[in-house]
């Protein structure tokens, strides 16, 4: 079965999107996912292709730089949880700030809406795909989080989103 | 500096084949490299290692050298832009068009310049939209109808894995195609689907769903499809029924031919080359080419890159005579062009 398939390389997908202010990764890849018809899952497995030939394993950042098409830089700035010390010297004071530490919190799927990022029927509870709802997820949002990602306005457009506290960006998933 | 090559010596990065939307989008973006050559004193002061430089800028430059717009290309440009415009609000059952003849007349050739003519129409009209206006796919031989999908996924640049099987390929491949607006699949090498196997018939119905599913005109290139059984049975009547076909082959030794041989030796960057010499020589090179364009292209670009690597700088009858063209044509050409000698006039 495997001798019809093409050998794996990392290419960029062909529907690309724009990162979302603050998104985490894992929201990114699998919205990157969604829009190209394969599942997050699947997005993963072939990120962590070992037999692939072009390029070789890579950081989880020229991963989704290959995959998107977008630079490091602008990742960089939009996906906080990719960020390492190092990585981001580089980047402005006000996304700096953010390197202390992060944690789940909500967001608005009519504020998403409003950016043309439709995630489902806005019941309360996220469909939105990579969006993991914190209580799905398990977590409650912590009381840093009281303000909201997108809008401290409702309950409703708190609902949840964004990365974790763990400096993901320089291992491999 | 009055060379304006992007690159002066090798070229450092690998292209991606055509058969993949990076190379395919490179393949669209690049025009052909352009190369002027130095004036005869500076020419002669370059230092050892200017000249080396100067001349792997050469050797690019005619070992890409420039696609001639023959007829045919011409024709099937024409087509299919006729077809992608009478197809454009049609719901089902569009037409399309089938570029067929023997191996080595520019099929390919014209397929890609369609594709590609196509492609910048598109880009120029909605210049910040995100299309993929083209696919370029060949048919996998024996292929299978998961063979086929995994062609087009594999132009796309999606990861699939041997779990999916075809419908779940295929699916994926007409949504994203629907949604980046692709509007011509250019499918290469179609002589691989004979209708007389059992395989052939079952990728023809996946080639149909394909078509059902992607509102785009589909252009096919093979040889000599009608031979090769596409057209047999229901199925390859009901391909025939929707297919306008265009033929291609060898040229006639006739004006067209030393025009074509003209545009050719125009393109020529020699130093002492005598302009006027490869149309002297046109009927030499038909019968050495027998009429292919593909043969006349790489007769014409060895000659040069040896006129440039043994420091001649001109391209003589000798010279020509000296390099093989592909075994097809030399076997049909074998002890006609030899027979010449003395009845076309000896250019150099």
């Amino acid at each position: 079965m495997n001798r019809h398939l093409p050998p794996p390389r990392l290419r960029r997908l062909p529907h690309t999107l724009a990162p979302l202010h603050r998104e985490s990764w894992d929201s990114y890849v699998s919205r990157l996912a969604t829009a190209n018809r394969i599942s997050h899952l699947e997005l993963h497995e072939h990120i962590n292709d070992r037999h692939r030939i072009h390029p070789a394993p890579l950081p989880l950042l020229d991963a989704i730089s290959h995959l998107s098409g977008h630079p490091h830089d602008r990742l960089l700035k939009a996906l906080p949880d990719l960020r390492t010390s190092d990585l981001a010297r580089g980047l402005p004071a006000a996304c700096q700030l953010l390197d202390d530490g992060w944690h789940v919190q909500a967001v608005c799927t009519l504020c998403l809406a409003a950016k043309g990022v439709f995630t489902g029927p806005a019941t309360g509870s996220l469909k939105a795909p990579g969006f993991v709802s914190a209580t799905a997820a398990g977590r409650t949002p912590t009381t840093r989080s009281s303000t909201s990602a997108c809008c401290p306005r409702s309950s409703r457009h708190s609902a949840t989103t964004i990365a974790s506290s763990a400096n993901m960006a320089g291992r491999r998933w | 500096m009055v060379v304006n090559a992007p690159e002066f010596g090798l070229p450092e990065d690998r292209r991606m084949p055509t058969t993949t939307l990076e190379g395919w989008r490179r393949f669209v973006d690049e025009d052909p490299i352009a190369f002027d050559l130095l004036p005869e004193d500076e020419w002669k002061d370059l230092d050892p290692r200017a000249r080396d430089e100067y001349d792997e800028g050469r050797v690019n430059y005619h070992s890409e050298l420039i696609i001639v717009e023959t007829p045919t290309v011409r024709d099937v440009l024409h087509q299919g832009r006729l077809l992608t415009l009478a197809n454009r609000r049609e719901i089902s059952a569009r037409r399309g068009l089938i570029v067929s003849g023997p191996w080595a007349t520019g099929k390919s050739t014209a397929l890609k310049q369609l594709g590609r003519a196509h492609e910048l129409r598109v880009r120029q009209r909605f210049p910040d939209h995100d299309r993929i206006p083209v696919v370029y796919v060949s048919a996998p031989p024996n292929g299978s109808p998961r063979k086929l999908a995994t062609r087009f996924a594999h132009f796309l640049g999606l990861p699939m894995k041997a779990r999916h099987n075809e419908m779940d390929i295929a699916d994926a491949v007409c949504e994203i195609l629907t949604e980046a607006h692709c509007d011509l699949v250019l499918v290469d090498e179609i002589h691989n689907i004979n209708m007389a196997t059992t395989t052939g018939k079952d990728l023809s119905d996946h080639l149909k769903y394909f078509a059902e599913h992607i509102p785009a005109t589909f252009v096919y290139a093979g040889i000599n499809v009608q031979r090769e059984g596409l057209f047999t049975g229901v199925r390859g009547k009901q391909i025939a029924a929707r297919r306008v076909m265009k033929y291609t082959g060898n040229f006639p030794y006739q004006a067209e031919w030393r025009s074509m041989v003209a545009l050719m030796e125009d393109s020529l960057r020699l130093h002492r080359h005598e302009p006027g010499t490869l149309v002297r020589l046109a009927k030499y090179l038909h019968t050495r080419t027998d009429g292919s364009i593909s043969s006349l292209s790489h007769l014409v670009r060895a000659a040069a890159i040896s006129a440039i690597a043994d420091g001649s700088e001109r391209i003589t009858r000798p010279l020509l005579r000296s390099i093989p063209v592909d075994h097809n044509t030399q076997s049909a050409s074998s002890g006609t062009a030899d027979a010449e000698d003395g009845e076309v006039g000896d250019a150099a």
